[in-house]
């Protein structure tokens, strides 16, 4: 518990960080710092029962887009904006590493197996931000064609 | 210059200014198509990549106009990709003079950065967050924060002097991956995979690794893929550097 509690605030601080980096100012710094611990929240939740990661961080990277979506419409800010930050705890350095160490040791196994879990990492958040801004853009369809009626 | 030249200079110059600050392909597209048709001008055809941006739109005479515009390397401001945003929707809303587009555009893209060492602060912030989640203890935190500063350095002079981010990814990994074996050497630190974990992200390309996915998923395909491999490439990059100096260092830690 203790542990997860630390690496959602040091999620939060990631976030925040390369939000800087990226260059976001005022109060969406704290937005992007919060959307950072919400996927990191997520994320450990989904893997405590699914043993998939390509579903626990599709489903990570599904909640990152639609907090990215409704903060982007009530700020009226592109949700590329709180996107980009929120994605950072998300990306699979430690399979990349790995990757990349057995490709330098010519360990062919070790290459071959990090190297299809990497990619199925990033097919699964892929996949999550895709059905998430499909599903916001209907509903977005949806109320707007409500407001005309 | 005629009205349509402001028009479509305008339309092309504003998707090159949404690539750049970091948008993807979909929005820079459809807000080029947007601006064009709030001018009432129809068979708008895009071909973009992130590298480029082909524009073609008819005006109500029939008259074609093209615009290929080339698109330098994305650095990510999103302050800039709000504005934008703010701009195309004020454009389509009220669709201005055409010739008060071009200044409104360079409004819009004068947005002030974070200072050298917010900056610098920044990575350092991140970096390390990301070598405690990796596992590091406090010495791994320390050489990984000194690291971080020492990437930055030696990497800003190498990006002013627009050098490639290949020579750049190569030169910063073996520095940071040497200075990890000397510490492990020295038994001061003890995991190394955090610290090189960590410290890859500075350099691993993310949001375009996970943008090019999308693209592909998205019918982007072409594009996805020319940009999924450019990732691939800068991500072996940050291989080789590991590589040359475990070649050069390795006997002082085992992998």
């Amino acid at each position: 518990m203790v542990e997860s509690l630390e690496l959602i605030g040091l999620s939060f601080l990631a976030s925040l960080g390369f939000a800087i980096i990226f260059q976001v100012r005022g109060k969406f710094l704290l937005i992007a710092g919060a959307g950072g611990a919400l996927v990191r929240t997520v994320y450990i939740i989904c893997q405590m029962f699914i043993p998939y990661r390509i579903l626990y961080a599709g489903l990570a990277a599904m909640a990152a887009a639609i907090f990215a979506e409704i903060v982007s419409t009530k700020k009226n800010t592109p949700a590329t904006v709180f996107l980009y930050p929120f994605i950072i705890p998300l990306i699979p350095a430690d399979l990349i590493y790995y990757t990349i160490g057995g490709l330098i040791l010519g360990e062919t196994n070790t290459f071959v197996e990090n190297g299809i879990d990497c990619l199925l990492a990033l097919l699964g958040i892929s996949i999550g931000f895709v059905v998430a801004s499909t599903i916001s853009h209907y509903i977005r369809k949806f109320a707007l064609s409500k407001e005309g009626a | 210059m005629r009205d349509i030249d402001y028009i479509i200079d305008f339309a092309a110059h504003f998707g090159r200014e949404l690539l750049f600050a970091g948008a993807n392909l979909e929005r820079a597209n459809n807000t080029m198509e947007r601006i064009c048709k709030t001018y009432s001008l129809h068979e708008v055809s895009i071909f973009s990549l992130s590298s480029n941006i082909t524009l073609s739109a008819k005006t109500a005479d029939g008259e074609t106009h093209i615009r290929q515009v080339s698109v330098p390397g994305p650095a990510i401001h999103l302050t800039k990709l709000t504005k934008l945003s703010r701009l195309a929707n004020k454009v389509c809303e009220e669709a201005p003079e055409p010739k008060k587009l071009q200044d409104m555009l360079y409004e819009a893209i004068m947005v002030p950065s974070y200072g050298t060492w917010i900056d610098m602060g920044a990575f350092v912030l991140a970096i390390t967050c990301l070598c405690r989640i990796f596992g590091g203890n406090w010495q791994e935190l320390v050489v990984t924060a000194l690291v971080t500063v020492m990437a930055y350095w030696i990497s800003r002079p190498l990006r002013r002097a627009n050098l490639n981010r290949i020579i750049i990814n190569i030169t910063n990994m073996f520095a940071a991956a040497s200075v990890f074996f000397f510490t492990t050497w020295i038994n001061f630190t003890s995991d190394i995979m955090c610290m090189l974990t960590a410290i890859s992200l500075m350099f691993i390309p993310g949001v375009p690794l996970v943008n090019s996915m999308r693209n592909i998923l998205c019918g982007n395909e072409m594009n996805g893929i020319l940009e999924f491999l450019k990732v691939v490439l800068e991500t072996l990059t940050i291989c080789l550097g590991v590589f040359i100096a475990y070649a050069l260092f390795g006997r002082w830690y085992t992998w």
